[in-house]
C-alpha cells in the first residue's frame, strides 16, 4: 500500500515537472507566433481548415502538389472534426485568430459585417469570374453587393438527391435497369416483387430518417406536386410556405414504404454512413442520396456495379431542386498576414482545385467550366448529368435586396424551427400521427413569425418574396431579376 | 472561498470588534496570516478564470447574438421570454427531469447493493469485480453511443434475444420511440455511472467500524438483521450525499444523449444541456443559426434548476435537522421571553 | 457477514453473469476495433472479426496522430490534477484547520458558489485565457481545465484536516516545525487519501474532457486530447467506426490502468472523508 502511495507521489511530480517544463515553451511558441519562426528559413506557412471530411485526402494531394510547386510556401492543413466544427469556428472568430484560409461556415454578411473575410476581387476579375459555371456568383453567398468573398468549390447546379441502384440486388431478382421505377406507384410495385422473391428478407429501399434528408427528399419530391414551392417560401405568391400538398404527400409517401415493408426497418435509426454501407452491401436495392455517395460507393465500399436515376415521384412528373443552395468554398481571413502568398495558393487552387478535388476524386460537380481530369468510377457523368437537369435556378431574395439576409434570419430565430425535417422523423418514429395537421400547424406559425418580423424590417417587404416573371422549371436568370427592376 | 475588498474591510471591522473582546495571540494572527496566503491561489483562480465566464454569459442571455460579431443588440429578457414559450424547452426540461429520476434511482439502488456484496472482505476477487464495474465509467462516450446501437437497434443483441426466445414477434424500437429511447438513455446512463456510486457506497459502507459488526455477531445477528439495524441507517446520511451528486451529473447529461440519439426523434429525447449545446454550436438543430444568446438563456434557467432542486432536496433530507433547528430558537426564544 | 459455502457460490455465480452482461459493450467494442469499416457496418450482432485488421491500431496511432494525443491527455491530465490538488489543499487546510477573521463568510461563500447557475461560459472562458496569452498552448488548456471552485475537494480536505488532532500540530512546532513545513511536511502526507480521491476523480472527469481542450486549441490540433481527436473519425456522409473503436480501446487503457492499481486508495480515500 506504501508503495503505491510513493508511486502516485511519482506520478503527480513527474506531472507536473513535465508540464512545468514543457509548457512556457509551448506558452512562448504560441505567443510569439508560430509564423514568424518559419520566415527565418524563408518559408511562409499558411493555415488552412478544412470542414469537409469527403474533401480531407483530395486536398492533401492538392497541397502536395503545390508545395512541390512553390516550396517557400507550405500549406498547414488542419481537419475540423464535423460535430464541432462550429463551436471551433466561433471561438476563433471571437478573438480574429481565423488561419489564413478556411472553408465557408458561416453566413457571408455576418462574415463581411465584422470583417472577418477578405474581399478576393483581385482574384476573382470578371474575367475570371467568367470561367466559372453559370450561376456561381450569387449574392450572400459567393458575394456580397458584388463583391466577391468565396472560392467557389463545387457548381451550383449541385446538391439534387437521386435515386441510387445496386444492380446485384436488381439482377438476383430478374430485374434489369430497364424496370426502374419512375412513379410512386411503379416503386412500389418494383419494391413488392423484390421483397417477396427474396422471402422477405431484402428490403428494397435503405432510408437513413433524419432531419436534413428528410427535408431534402420530401422538398424535391414535393416540387413534381406543388411547383411553386421549392423549398421554404412559395416565389409566386410571396410568402411562407411550410406546408404544400406535395410535401405532405411525399411525407405520406414515405410513411407508406415503410409501412409496406419497402423500406427497411432500421432506417428509423441509422445515418447516412449506415444506410449507405447496407446498400453496398447488398442489404437493399435502393437508396435515395446525393451526388457524393458515388465516390463513397466506390472508394469506401469497393462496390461498382450501381446506377443512378431521377428520384419516382407520384406521377413520374419532374422535379427540381433549388440551385445554389449553399455556397461551399475557400475564404480568406481578413487578418492574413501573408496575403501574397495566398494569392500565389489561389492562383495555383484556380487551375488544380476544381480537378483534384471533386473531378478525380468523383465527390461532387466542379464551379469552374471545362475542368480535366479524369473521374474514378464511370457512373461519375451520369450523376453529373442529373445534377444538371434537377438542380435548377429559382429566385432569390437576396439579390435583389440585401436587408431580406438579415430578415431571414431575424424570421427563423423566432421560427425555432428550420423546416420539416425534424417532424417527418417524428412521423416515422411514430412520434406524430397526423404529418398533415403537424406541418399545417408550423405553417401558420411561420405566417405570423414573417407578418411580424416584417413589421420589424421596413426595408423589407413580401414584394421581395414574390416574382411574377418566374416559371418553375424555367432558370431564374439574372436578366429576369432586371426584368423585375 | 473568495473574498473581495469591500468584503475583507467587513471582516477586518469584524475581527476587530472580536479582538477587542479576545485579544489574538501572536501565533493566531501568524496563522491567520498563513489562511489568507493559502486561500489566494483559489481565490486568484476562481476570480479570474471563473467568475468572469460566469457574469459573461449571464450577459449574452440578454443579448440577440448569434455568437459572431459584436453584441449589439440587447434585447431584455426577450430570450427568457421565447424561451419559456418554446414547447421544445419545455420537452427538454421534461426529459430531463425523468432522465436525471431514473439514473439516479436505478444507479443509486443498484450500486447500494453491489457495494454490500463487493465489501465483503473475504470475497475473492472482489478487485476485478470492482474494476469490471468501474469500466463504463472511463469509457469514452463517443463510443458508447455507437455501442449501445449495436445492442438496443432493430437488428441489435437484445431484439435479437427477444426474437429468438419468443418474448416478442416483431422487433422493438428501442431507440425510435420516444419514451422507449428515454428509458435506454436512462438505462445506459445508470449503467455508466453506477461505478462511481458503487465507490461512494463502498467508502460509506467502510467508514461503519467493525467493532459494530463483531458486536452485533456476538449478539447472534443474521446477515439480513445486521444489514437492516446496522448497515442500513449508518449509511443514511451517506446516501444524501449520493443522490445529489447523482442528480447533479444527470443535469449534465450531455455526451451520452448526444451519442445515442442526438435528441431524437423529434427532440423526445433532448435533454436541456443538449438543448444549449444545440443552439449555441449546431446550427442545423437550432433553426438555421446558431444562437448563444438564447443558449446563455437557457443556461442560466438550467442553473436556476439545478438551484431549486437542489434546495429542495437540501430541505427534504435534513428535515429533521431543520425541525428540531427550528424548534430549538422558539424554545429559546420562549425562554427568554 | 455471509459464511455459508453455497451462498458465496450463488454470489460469484451472479457477479459473474451480471459482469459478463455488464463488460459485454467492451469486448464488442475491442473485438469490433479489429473489423473493417464495412464489416463494422454490416455484421449486425456478430462481434467476432472475419479478418483481424490490426492495422485499425497502427492507424489510430500514427496517422490519426493517437500518438501525440495520447502524451497531450498525459500532460494536461496529469497537470490539471496536481493543479486542483494544491488549490484544494491548500484552501481546505485554511478552511478546516485554521480560526481566522472572516472564515464563517468564506465558507459560505465556498458553499454557495456549489449552485450559482452557471450559464454558458466556454467562450468567455476562451476569450480570458487568450487575454492571458494562453491560448493555444497546453499550458492554457490546463489553465482552463483546473478553473473552477471544486466545492467538494475542499470541503473533502477541510473536514479531514479538522479532524487531526491538536497534538500532533503542537508538538510539530515545538520541534521548531515552520508553519509551512508543518503543512508540508506532517498535514499533507497525512491526507494522502484525499489527493488520492480527489486525483482519481479529477483524474476521470479531465481525462474525458471535450469541450475546454477542443475550443482552447483552436489553432493548434497538434495540442488536442483523445477524447477531441475521437471526432474526426466522424463525418456526415464518411465515418471510420472501427478506427473509432480502436482509438477508444487504445484511450480506455491507461485509466483502467490507474483505477485497477489505485481503487483501494480511491475507496479509503472517500470513506476517510465520510467518516469525518
Amino acid at each position: 500500500m506504501k508503495k503505491t502511495l510513493w508511486l502516485l507521489t511519482i506520478i503527480l511530480t513527474f506531472g507536473l515537472v513535465i508540464s512545468a517544463c514543457a509548457n512556457p515553451e509551448d506558452g512562448g511558441d504560441s505567443s510569439v507566433d508560430g509564423d514568424e519562426a518559419s520566415e527565418e528559413d524563408g518559408v511562409v506557412t499558411l493555415d488552412l481548415w478544412n470542414r469537409y471530411p469527403e474533401l480531407r485526402a483530395p486536398f492533401d494531394r492538392l497541397i502536395e502538389g503545390f508545395e512541390e510547386e512553390h516550396p517557400d510556401i507550405k500549406i498547414n492543413k488542419q481537419d475540423l472534426p464535423l460535430e464541432s466544427h462550429e463551436a471551433q469556428f466561433q471561438t476563433a472568430l471571437s478573438d480574429n485568430s481565423l488561419p489564413d484560409l478556411f472553408t465557408t461556415a458561416a453566413d457571408l454578411q455576418e462574415l463581411v459585417e465584422v470583417d472577418a473575410v477578405k474581399d478576393l476581387d483581385e482574384v476573382f476579375t470578371d474575367e475570371v469570374r467568367g470561367e466559372f459555371v453559370e450561376g456561381t456568383w450569387w449574392e450572400n453567398g459567393t458575394t456580397l453587393d458584388g463583391t466577391a468573398y468565396v472560392f467557389p468549390f463545387v457548381s451550383p447546379k449541385s446538391g439534387a438527391m437521386v435515386m441510387y441502384y445496386n444492380l446485384d440486388v436488381l439482377e438476383q431478382y430478374g430485374l434489369s435497369e430497364d424496370d426502374i421505377p419512375q412513379t410512386w406507384e411503379e416503386f412500389i410495385e418494383v419494391g413488392n416483387t423484390i421483397y417477396e422473391e427474396s422471402g422477405e428478407s431484402i428490403y428494397p429501399l435503405a432510408w437513413n430518417n433524419e432531419a436534413w434528408s428528410n427535408d431534402s427528399l420530401v422538398n424535391m419530391m414535393g416540387t413534381a406536386i406543388s411547383p411553386n414551392t421549392p423549398w421554404r417560401f412559395d416565389y409566386t405568391e410571396g410568402q411562407p410556405s411550410i406546408s404544400t400538398e406535395g410535401k405532405v404527400e411525399s411525407a405520406e409517401y414515405l410513411k407508406q414504404l415503410q409501412q409496406e415493408n419497402i423500406m427497411d426497418p432500421t432506417s428509423t435509426e441509422v445515418s447516412t454512413i449506415d444506410a449507405e454501407a447496407n446498400f453496398a452491401a447488398g442489404n437493399n436495392a435502393f437508396w435515395f442520396s446525393g451526388n457524393w455517395t458515388g465516390t463513397q460507393l466506390y472508394n469506401d465500399h469497393g462496390f461498382e456495379n450501381w446506377g443512378v436515376a431521377e428520384l419516382p415521384t407520384k406521377d413520374g412528373e419532374p422535379y427540381y431542386y433549388p440551385a445554389a443552395r449553399q455556397a461551399d468554398g475557400l475564404q480568406v481571413s481578413n487578418n492574413t498576414e501573408h496575403w501574397e502568398e495566398v494569392k500565389v495558393f489561389l492562383e495555383y487552387a484556380l487551375d488544380n482545385l476544381h480537378e483534384e478535388l471533386y473531378v478525380k476524386s468523383g465527390t461532387g460537380v466542379p464551379a469552374k467550366k471545362d475542368v480535366g481530369g479524369e473521374p474514378p468510377y464511370d457512373q461519375y457523368n451520369d450523376i453529373v448529368a442529373l445534377m444538371e437537369e434537377l438542380a435548377i435556378p429559382v429566385p432569390k431574395p437576396a439579390q435583389d435586396n440585401l436587408n431580406t439576409v438579415e430578415f431571414e434570419r431575424s424570421y427563423n430565430d423566432s421560427l425555432g424551427f428550420a423546416g420539416i425535417g425534424d417532424p417527418v422523423v417524428g412521423y416515422l418514429a411514430g412520434a406524430v400521427d397526423d404529418i398533415e395537421a403537424e406541418i399545417e400547424e408550423l405553417d401558420e406559425q411561420a405566417q405570423g413569425t414573417f407578418e411580424t418580423t416584417l413589421e420589424e424590417y421596413p426595408d423589407v417587404s413580401s414584394d421581395d418574396y414574390k416574382f411574377p416573371n418566374w416559371e418553375p422549371f424555367t432558370p431564374y436568370t439574372l436578366d429576369d431579376y432586371e426584368e423585375l427592376d | 472561498m473568495s473574498i473581495n475588498p469591500k468584503q475583507s474591510d467587513a471582516f477586518k471591522e469584524i475581527s476587530d470588534k472580536k479582538a477587542s473582546k479576545v485579544k489574538m495571540s501572536g501565533r493566531a494572527k501568524k496563522r491567520a496570516i498563513w489562511a489568507y496566503i493559502f486561500l489566494l491561489p483559489q481565490v486568484v483562480f476562481f476570480f479570474v478564470l471563473s467568475a468572469y465566464p460566469i457574469i459573461m454569459s449571464y450577459v449574452y442571455s440578454f443579448y440577440n447574438w448569434s455568437g459572431i460579431g459584436p453584441l449589439n443588440d440587447f434585447i431584455g429578457f426577450g430570450n427568457y421570454k421565447q424561451l419559456l414559450s418554446h414547447p421544445r424547452f419545455w420537452q427538454a426540461f421534461e426529459n430531463s427531469v425523468y432522465y436525471i429520476i431514473g439514473t439516479t434511482s436505478i444507479g443509486v439502488g443498484v450500486a447500494l447493493i453491489l457495494a454490500i456484496v463487493l465489501n465483503d472482505a473475504r470475497l475473492k476477487g472482489k478487485g476485478i469485480y470492482r474494476t469490471i464495474y468501474f469500466l463504463p465509467v472511463v469509457t469514452t462516450t463517443a463510443i458508447v453511443g455507437i455501442i449501445m446501437n449495436s445492442i438496443f437497434g432493430i437488428n441489435g443483441l437484445v431484439n435479437e434475444i427477444l426474437t429468438t426466445f419468443n418474448l416478442t414477434n416483431a422487433p422493438i424500437p428501442w431507440l425510435t420511440d420516444g419514451a422507449l429511447a428515454l428509458l435506454v438513455l436512462i438505462i445506459v446512463g445508470a449503467w455508466k455511472g453506477l461505478g462511481v456510486n458503487m465507490v461512494y457506497w463502498l467508502a460509506g459502507l467502510q467508514s461503519i467500524p467493525n467493532e459494530l459488526y463483531e458486536s452485533a455477531q456476538l449478539d447472534g445477528a443474521g446477515f439480513w438483521q445486521t444489514l437492516r439495524h446496522i448497515t442500513l441507517p449508518l449509511l443514511k446520511p451517506m446516501l444524501a450525499v449520493i443522490v445529489l451528486l447523482s442528480l447533479v451529473t444527470g443535469i449534465n447529461a450531455f455526451d451520452l444523449v448526444k451519442t445515442l440519439t442526438n435528441g431524437g426523434p423529434y427532440y423526445q429525447t433532448e435533454t436541456l444541456d443538449l438543448f444549449i449545446y444545440n443552439y449555441a454550436f449546431s446550427s442545423e438543430h437550432a433553426g438555421g443559426n446558431t444562437r448563444m444568446g438564447y443558449a446563455s438563456a437557457t443556461g442560466v434557467l438550467l442553473g436556476i434548476f439545478t438551484f431549486v432542486i437542489s434546495l429542495i432536496y437540501g430541505m427534504l433530507s435534513f428535515r429533521k435537522e431543520i425541525k428540531t433547528f427550528l424548534e430549538n430558537r422558539k424554545r429559546k426564544r420562549g425562554e427568554e421571553s | 457477514m455471509i459464511s455459508s459455502k453455497s451462498a458465496r457460490l450463488v454470489i460469484h455465480f451472479c457477479l459473474i453473469i451480471f459482469g459478463l452482461i455488464w463488460i459485454y459493450p467492451f469486448v464488442w467494442m475491442v473485438l469490433s476495433s479489429l473489423k473493417t469499416n464495412t464489416e463494422f457496418l454490416t455484421s449486425g450482432i456478430n462481434p467476432i472479426p472475419e479478418d483481424p485488421q490490426w492495422s485499425n491500431y497502427t492507424n489510430a496511432w500514427e496517422n490519426a496522430n493517437f500518438a501525440g494525443y495520447f502524451g497531450n491527455t498525459v500532460i494536461f491530465t496529469l497537470a490539471t490534477v496536481c493543479i486542483v490538488i494544491i488549490l484544494s489543499a491548500l484552501t481546505g487546510y485554511a478552511l478546516g484547520r485554521i480560526q481566522f477573521p472572516g472564515k464563517k463568510a468564506v465558507m459560505i461563500i465556498v458553499v454557495a458558489i456549489m449552485f450559482i447557475p452557471k450559464g454558458y461560459t466556454v467562450i468567455p472562458l476562451y476569450k480570458i485565457v487568450s487575454d492571458l496569452g494562453l491560448s493555444n498552448s497546453l499550458l492554457g488548456v490546463i489553465v482552463a481545465e483546473a478553473s473552477g471552485a471544486h466545492v467538494l475537494f475542499i470541503l473533502m480536505f477541510a473536514s479531514f484536516f479538522a479532524n487531526i488532532p491538536k497534538e500532533l500540530e503542537e508538538a510539530a512546532e515545538i520541534d521548531g516545525s515552520g508553519f509551512l513545513r508543518t503543512f508540508f511536511r506532517i498535514m499533507l502526507p497525512l491526507s494522502a487519501p484525499i489527493v488520492a480521491t480527489t486525483a482519481i476523480m479529477q483524474f476521470i472527469w479531465t481525462w474525458s474532457s471535450f469541450l475546454i481542450p477542443l475550443v482552447l486549441t483552436v489553432n493548434r490540433p497538434e495540442l488536442r486530447t483523445l477524447a477531441v481527436g475521437m471526432q474526426n473519425f466522424v463525418g456526415t456522409y464518411t465515418a471510420d467506426y472501427a478506427g473509432m473503436a480502436a482509438a477508444a480501446t487504445i484511450s480506455l487503457l491507461p485509466v483502467m490502468i490507474i483505477f485497477i492499481i489505485m481503487q483501494r486508495y480511491f475507496i479509503e480515500g472517500v470513506a476517510g472523508a465520510v467518516k469525518n
